[in-house]
């Protein structure tokens, strides 16, 4: 039973690691936390009902983890706030489907960034850099660093709506 | 969810995204939240992007993106995904498969490796940061100004009543809201829609009318046709509509902005005040002017000069007329008008009677744009198979009732070859036979066929009686005025009774008599002749396929006559005067 748990996870984890970011969005957080849920669905995947929602499972398991480890993840801004927190909970595991295409759509969009964009991008995600970090290492103030990196998520943001929705789908 | 709204959630996403929310900042983002569904929507689509970056990132580069060529001065290191990363993936799998394992030593080495693709969590660990203490660096979260993006969008097709487009992935129906990114072009063929731009101006289309939307995410283009703009949110205030010649800026006002190549641009004030301003390619053709309501103005075109105009005189109120011609040729009631206008799949259909005279296609023939502002048919005598516009099986009854018909049509000829022009032919199970026939006698370096008349770029008319198929029995007339290569002409056949007729340029140009009966039967041909192949006869010589452009064609069961036919010409021709010496010399037809 419990060989068949790695191609599943292998295959959605990155949706379940999605769903915790919309939660608590903190990248080392989140890891954390997914590895958390990681084992948990690891000792529990002799109850999970082969042909049922394996994301779905999967964050729900997520959820009560989050709600049972508040202090910890205290930084979130959402996370003591049950109401928030659940409907945002139901909200994202009822738009997997979209945003899985809103996240296929993004490979596309990032392919579309000037070199300069693209570096930039990479600064900040590859390692999880904070601002200051970036603003070092691109040789720019902070400011400009924060302002540059918000026009690029705008932009980013509004091609994958575009290929969703508009002319380019 | 208001614009504003929708700004300050984006900010404070950003700040979040960067751990910069301080504590007021967070307790204002949980009530945006809590207020709306679609801010959580909006939420959840942000950190969907923010958690698609990290994982984008962490795979080693973004998809399909050419190597980013990182300046030397960066200190990051980019790693690809590696064979070190996919090894290790492979062999955790591989390792998880074959031994047995505690369940969190397993997950341990699946997050791992599988996780971060080879990026190992300490790594991650030791990179995360402490927001609180960047949170007072950076207590602005004003957006910074967009920049240039093609995937920008900056409109909304927020309404459509029976609207049918040409876009540039095709035409037909666009779904309800469709939004437009930045410098997307669209021809609305029939029906009205309204746009609106991101800052909130709203647009009333009317078809035909082709619009495009621009770097601003608070203006339109208008190249042709009419629409309404109206302003109704503070953010619109400023909205432009670009016109050929003329910007019109709105201050808070409803009105009506016209284009067309003919009577050029007009402005309409309906309500309040627009700005009327020369555009940037004609900065000086006239000065900015504020026009107030009932006022209104027209760019002339070929000068960029603004005019008075009365509101009345605007074509935003009534519907443009049929052009001269057109309404002249309506008036004579012919059996078939076809304009080629309609390049959709070809069709050709008649002007009188969309039921009935449709024209089909044959082989190379096309409707193109052509030099004179519209659609024409096109043939070329070098593309095998040789196009025709036909009518298939049908036949032309009225005309073999009266024994009365006349042909019109403008021609512009590209190679002076021996084309056809006209060919009315009997449908017959051997061979189909001519009745009547116009065509093009060919020009220097072009020989005729042996054995017929011809004189160098004439038109030569034949009526056969009985119907054959070689002209063996007839009537041969050539006209005495002949073509110019390059040049719109207006071409007139009449056959009235005995008399055989033709007109060049509204003038007579030939005239003979010949035998009164015409055959009931008659099938029509455009651009080429209907004839079977005959083995070791080159079949450019049996079809004679014209090489060039004709348009307007009408047919009618009774004579034009000398008056209506001068009048046609001066209809058609009237355009000459507008577009300018080059046009009058090359005598282009406006249609």
């Amino acid at each position: 039973m419990q060989r068949r748990f790695l191609p599943l996870w292998t295959q959605h984890q990155r949706r379940v690691f999605a769903y915790i970011y919309t939660l608590i969005p903190n990248r080392a957080d989140a890891e954390d936390l997914l590895q958390e849920t990681s084992i948990t669905l690891w000792e529990k995947f002799a109850e999970f009902e082969e042909g049922t929602d394996f994301v779905a499972w999967a964050c729900q398991v997520a959820y009560w983890k989050i709600r049972n480890a508040r202090r910890k993840y205290a930084r979130s801004p959402i996370i003591h706030n049950d109401e928030l927190l659940s409907s945002l909970s139901d909200k994202a595991i009822a738009a997997q489907p979209e945003l899985n295409r809103r996240h296929d759509a993004l490979a596309d969009c990032l392919g579309k960034l000037s070199d300069r964009d693209h570096a930039l991008v990479m600064s900040r995600y590859e390692t999880d850099s904070t601002i200051k970090e970036v603003a070092s290492q691109t040789g720019r103030s902070v400011e400009a660093a924060y302002k540059a990196l918000f026009r690029i998520r705008q932009a980013l943001m509004d091609c994958v709506t575009f290929r969703l929705e508009g002319f380019g789908s | 969810m208001n614009d504003q709204t929708r700004l300050r959630l984006i900010a404070l996403l950003n700040a979040l995204e960067e751990g910069l929310l301080n504590e007021s900042q967070q307790a204002e983002l949980v009530e945006l939240l809590k207020a709306s569904d679609e801010a959580q929507h909006f939420y959840l689509r942000f950190q969907m992007l923010s958690a698609g970056l990290g994982e984008y990132a962490h795979e080693g580069g973004l998809p399909e993106q050419e190597q980013p060529g990182l300046p030397e001065s960066m200190t990051i290191q980019y790693s690809a995904p590696s064979k070190g990363s996919q090894g290790a993936f492979m062999s955790a799998m591989s390792y998880l498969a074959n031994h047995a394992f505690t369940p969190k030593r397993i997950a341990t080495i699946a997050s791992a490796a599988v996780l971060g693709f080879g990026l190992i969590l300490t790594i991650v660990l030791l990179f995360s940061s402490d927001p609180t203490s960047e949170s007072a660096q950076l207590p602005d979260l004003t957006p910074p100004a967009p920049t240039p993006d093609p995937y920008r969008v900056v409109a909304t097709v927020t309404d459509q009543v029976n609207a049918q487009w040409i876009t540039t992935n095709g035409q037909g129906v666009l779904p309800d809201r469709m939004l437009l990114a930045v410098n997307q072009r669209l021809t609305l063929t029939e029906g009205f829609a309204e746009v609106t731009t991101k800052r909130g101006a709203k647009v009333l289309v009317q078809a035909p009318a082709m619009i495009e939307t621009t770097e601003s995410d608070n203006a339109i283009r208008l190249h042709h046709g009419k629409l309404v703009g109206r302003c109704e949110t503070p953010s619109s205030k400023g909205f432009i509509v670009h016109a050929p010649g003329m910007d019109v800026v709105d201050l808070g006002t409803v009105f009506g902005v016209t284009a067309d190549e003919i009577n050029g641009s007009t402005v309409v004030v309906m309500e309040g005040a627009v700005r009327a301003e020369p555009t940037e390619t004609s900065p000086h053709a006239f000065a900015p002017v504020v026009l107030k309501q009932d006022d209104a103005r027209r760019v002339v075109p070929g000068t960029g000069q603004l005019e008075t105009i009365t509101v009345a005189e605007s074509p935003i109120f009534y519907e443009q007329a049929p052009h001269p011609y057109v309404q002249a040729v309506l008036n004579a009631k012919p059996l078939a008008y076809w304009r080629f206008e309609d390049d959709k799949s070809h069709r050709v259909v008649n002007e009188i009677d969309p039921g009935l005279y449709e024209l089909q296609h044959q082989g190379t023939a096309r409707i193109n744009e052509s030099d004179h502002h519209g659609r024409s048919a096109r043939f070329d005598s070098t593309a095998e198979p040789f196009g025709a516009f036909f009518l298939g099986d049908v036949s032309l009854h009225e005309i073999g009732q009266t024994d009365l018909f006349t042909f019109e049509c403008w021609f512009r000829v590209e190679r002076p070859v021996q084309g056809s022009l006209l060919s009315l032919y009997e449908a017959d199970p051997d061979e189909p036979k001519h009745i009547i026939y116009v065509e093009l006698q060919p020009g220097e370096g072009f020989e005729p066929r042996k054995g017929s008349d011809w004189r160098f770029q004439s038109i030569r008319v034949a009526h056969c009686d009985p119907p054959n198929i070689d002209g063996s029995a007839g009537t041969n007339l050539l006209s005495d005025a002949t073509y110019r290569l390059d040049t719109w002409h207006h071409v007139v056949v009449v056959k009235e009774l005995d008399r055989l007729k033709v007109y060049l340029d509204g003038q007579l140009a030939g005239e003979t008599q010949t035998n009164r009966d015409l055959a009931d039967n008659a099938r029509l041909s455009l651009g080429r002749v209907q004839k079977k192949e005959k083995p070791g006869f080159p079949l450019r010589e049996l079809v004679r396929p014209m090489d060039g452009w004709i348009d307007e064609v009408a047919v009618y069961n009774r004579v034009l006559s000398e008056e209506e036919i001068t009048a046609h010409w001066n209809a058609g021709n009237v355009q000459k005067s507008q577009l300018g010496d080059k046009s009058r010399e090359k005598g282009e037809p406006p249609l």
